[in-house]
């Protein structure tokens, strides 16, 4: 297979289909492709999106979504929950302007406690590292499979 | 006496693309302070009949920004961008509109403090709060 076959966005797994069926998540376009065999969640700019006219870069407030769906999305995933968990608080850095384009998002589950579970999600623009963020969820004692 | 260069600011912002896209009404601006209206629509749902928690860090994010317009001398630089955003979520709020109200608690030489609250609009539940820091330059 080629490299230009493998970017080929491929049909969401049923699971992942109904964790991204909110209509938030539809509304703001959030999207998954597998590039590479690695599943991205991504996000393509839409005119609609602009927080800054004079820059073209996104709103802070569509990044800070996006970043908290990509957090739910992957611990629920990881948990194997059929739904998604709900976030009791967030910190989000905005470290470089968002242009317009492609970005996507590298969630990672920083410790999985028995009650409290910390995720963090890099958003990433041609490599770059525009924000990261901090995700925190109250969840059962079901271990959530981190690394602490 | 706000700055018309501010006044002027204020007036377009719903019609930025992303918070047009929202629906937010401005209900008041001042010195320091501003309170944003966010109607709730199905649109803006997650789970259930609540607003997304994406949806309640956008109005802190917007909200927050205005206040730390509200009271900006723009000699002082019109660049901005917000530095960081906190969110806690307190309670969901179920299919009803939604109140943002903001302060400016410090402006230093380019930093902005300001602290936010979102409530429900019929019953002032508390749905959010948060903190948020907004550069201008």
């Amino acid at each position: 297979m080629n490299k230009q076959m493998m970017d080929i966005p491929e049909l969401f797994e049923p699971e992942v289909d109904s964790l991204l069926s909110e209509p938030f998540v539809d509304f703001l376009g959030f999207r998954e492709d597998v590039v590479n065999d690695e599943n991205r969640y991504m996000i393509d700019f839409r005119e609609e999106h602009l927080g800054n006219p004079l820059i073209r870069t996104f709103h802070g407030g569509i990044l800070a979504a996006f970043g908290e769906v990509v957090a739910a999305v992957h611990l629920a995933r990881q948990r194997g929950d059929a739904k998604l968990p709900e976030c009791a608080t967030m910190t989000f850095d905005y470290l470089r302007p968002a242009f317009a384009g492609t970005l996507y998002a590298i969630p990672n589950i920083v410790r999985a406690g028995r009650r409290i579970t910390t995720v963090s999600v890099q958003l990433r623009l041609d490599g770059k590292l525009v924000c990261i963020g901090r995700f925190l969820f109250p969840v059962g004692k079901k271990d959530a499979g981190g690394i602490a | 006496m706000t700055h018309p260069i501010i006044a002027s600011l204020v007036s377009v912002y719903p019609d930025v693309p992303f918070q047009k896209l929202l629906g937010i009404q401005i209900v008041e601006v001042t010195a320091d302070k501003a309170i944003v209206r966010l109607p709730f629509r199905s649109e803006l749902a997650g789970g259930g009949n609540a607003f997304h928690g994406g949806a309640i860090s956008s109005l802190l994010d917007l909200t927050g920004a205005l206040a730390a317009w509200s009271g900006h001398d723009p000699g002082r630089g019109m660049k901005a961008s917000t530095v960081t955003i906190t969110t806690n979520y307190i309670a969901a709020a179920l299919g009803t509109d939604v109140l943002a109200t903001a302060h400016a608690v410090k402006r230093g030489k380019e930093l902005i403090f300001c602290e936010v609250t979102i409530a429900e609009v019929e019953t002032e539940k508390l749905v959010a709060n948060g903190s948020m820091i907004y550069r201008i330059v």
